[in-house]
């Protein structure tokens, strides 16, 4: 940081906003709304969900386990996981909401998960 | 049977497979992923990217956590736009994919059970009971979790699961004094029309009845002047200004008075936080005393300029950003250009209410190129100060601390 040395103004009030009227948007802001008077009837249709986990052993026991209740982003995202942490989700999914597997498959299913999904191996 | 057994597990797939097809021909392919735009979040060890996506109704431009059910992030940029946040771009969050997408206004009816007599209301009902109106942030209990060290599972949010709207609505009181309330009662329960897919317990949440009965606890049927979108929980919603949004139960439809303690899951075994201050423990710990999470902490963010940002050199540059008490007012708002070796104070927006946002701006000043740190820390009205710090649990929960917003002037 030594090139640059900066220091803070407190922007005051008057000066600042003719500066810069950008930084302050008074008009766009509206203190309160009109009150609603009725509701309508509303139904929306959400976009598609194709995506699986692809095809292989692994890929095929992912999205047999894993794709009822999420999509795959739900696993993809996760942050790269130790084994002991995906034991422990791949465990919460089946004890705490009732994922379609066998106790006996959770080890497999870690497996799939420390080969394809972000893993700290 | 309490499990998804796999055969129905193979027809839901199925079922989902065939009604894309459908649905790909009838609306000429909502492809998910259809802009090709990414947003890039700033998450040590990854992954960073994700789509940005314009395909969900009602919604603009999303940061796409999730497809099925959906977690729809709100871009930092939006935030900048005003004090509230606009119904198409305020983020979405569901935990079970079953979700209400088709409504009737007519037939829907709220029912309250457990008090001195069964109450049900129509919406038309609702609308002539006096209103109460005001506003509030609603923020995920793990809003910026992906920004947890060391890296947490869950949602990894960025931090744009809030946003801020003015709710109108019905007083939770005046409902609960419909159906009486009997001496036993002790806690309020809300569930709504998304449900698990097993037999499991249904995504539901309880208040104390003290809380329930507070006069500012509310059923919202409006959110910035329109009724909510589906997508935000439509026709009702629990409002719990202060408190996270896990107790902002969605498309309300069912209030429970309850004689002991909520022992449902998601009362009792998930959205815990250590009994300690801030929900702070030691990065691994998960032996701990626990508690339900509940009233939100101190928090800003500079919105005026996205971390990593190249800046063009000029004598000052305009720092802008959103801050919030947690469930009090903002008192100060001070930013500091030298990452947190000397702060100023900026100039606070209008006061829009205690559980709202409330907007800081103020100029720094600019010596030379080069990398500059940018920091907001806001003090709340009961005196609370972000730390510097960030405060670590395994739940990734009630991160708020000084975010750091390095930008280089170029
Ligand atoms: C029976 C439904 C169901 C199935 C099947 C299922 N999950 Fe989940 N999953 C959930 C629910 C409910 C949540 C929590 C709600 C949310 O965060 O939206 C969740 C959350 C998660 C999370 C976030 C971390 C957490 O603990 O909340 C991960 C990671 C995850 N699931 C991975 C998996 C994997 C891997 C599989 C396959 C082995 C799987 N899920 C199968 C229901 C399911």
């Amino acid at each position: 940081m030594s090139r640059v040395s900066l220091t803070v103004t407190a922007l005051l009030l008057l000066t600042g906003c003719q500066a810069q009227p950008s930084a302050e948007q008074p008009a766009s802001e509206p203190q309160s709304f009109a009150a609603l008077t009725r509701i309508e009837t509303s139904r929306i249709e959400l976009p598609a969900d194709e995506e699986t986990f692809g095809q292989g052993t692994h890929a095929d026991l992912l999205n047999r386990s894993c794709l009822a209740c999420h999509s795959t982003s739900m696993v993809r995202y996760q942050p790269p996981l130790t084994r002991k942490q995906w034991t422990a989700t791949v465990t919460k999914m089946r004890d705490a909401y009732g994922a379609p597997f066998e106790a006996e498959e959770t080890e497999a299913i870690v497996d799939a998960l420390m080969a394809t999904a972000p893993a700290k191996k | 049977m309490d499990r998804l057994d796999p055969l129905l597990a193979r027809t839901l797939a199925r079922r989902r497979l065939l009604a894309t097809g459908a649905l790909g021909l009838a609306a000429g392919g909502t492809a998910l992923a259809q802009s090709g735009k990414v947003a890039q979040l700033l998450m040590a060890g990854g992954p960073e990217q994700r789509p940005l996506t314009s395909v969900f109704p009602g919604k603009g431009e999303m940061i796409l956590q999730r497809n099925r059910p959906p977690l729809l992030e709100t871009p930092m940029s939006v935030f900048d736009q005003g004090v509230f946040t606009p119904n198409d771009r305020f983020f979405v969050r569901w935990h079970w994919s079953d979700i209400p997408l088709d409504v009737d206004a007519e037939a829907f009816r709220l029912t309250i059970t457990g008090g001195k007599q069964p109450v049900s209301l129509s919406l038309p009902e609702i609308l002539k009971l006096p209103r109460i109106s005001y506003a509030a942030v609603n923020q995920c209990s793990g809003n910026s979790r992906g920004l947890f060290d060391p890296r947490v599972p869950g949602a990894q949010w960025a931090h744009g699961a809030m946003g801020n709207a003015i709710w109108e609505g019905v007083a939770l009181k005046t409902l609960l004094d419909k159906a009486g309330i009997d001496p036993k009662a002790a806690a309020v329960r809300f569930g709504g029309l998304d449900k698990p897919l097993t037999q499991v317990d249904a995504f539901e949440k309880s208040l104390a009845l003290d809380h329930a009965m507070d006069g500012e606890v509310m059923v919202a049927f409006a959110m910035n002047g329109e009724q909510l979108p589906l997508l935000n929980g439509f026709p009702l919603r629990l409002i719990v200004p202060g408190w996270y949004s896990t107790y902002w139960v969605k498309s309300l439809n069912h209030i429970d008075l309850l004689a002991g303690k909520d022992t449902n899951y998601w009362m009792a075994k998930a959205y815990q936080i250590p009994d300690t201050p801030n929900a702070d423990v030691p990065p691994g710990t998960t032996e701990f005393p626990k508690t339900p999470i509940s009233a939100m902490n101190v928090r800003s963010w500079i919105t005026s300029t996205e971390p990593g940002a190249k800046v063009p050199i000029a004598a000052s540059l305009p720092v802008r950003g959103v801050a919030m008490g947690g469930d009090t007012g903002v008192k100060r708002v001070e930013v500091s250009a030298d990452g947190g070796k000397s702060w100023h104070d900026a100039k606070l927006g209008p006061d829009q209410g205690r559980y709202g946002f409330r907007r800081f701006e103020t100029q720094v000043a600019i010596a030379a190129r080069g990398p500059v740190r940018l920091m907001s820390r806001c003090t709340s009205s009961s005196g609370q100060v972000q730390p510097m710090k960030a405060n670590w649990n395994p739940g990734g929960y009630m991160r708020n601390c000084v975010e750091p917003c390095p930008i280089e002037i170029v």
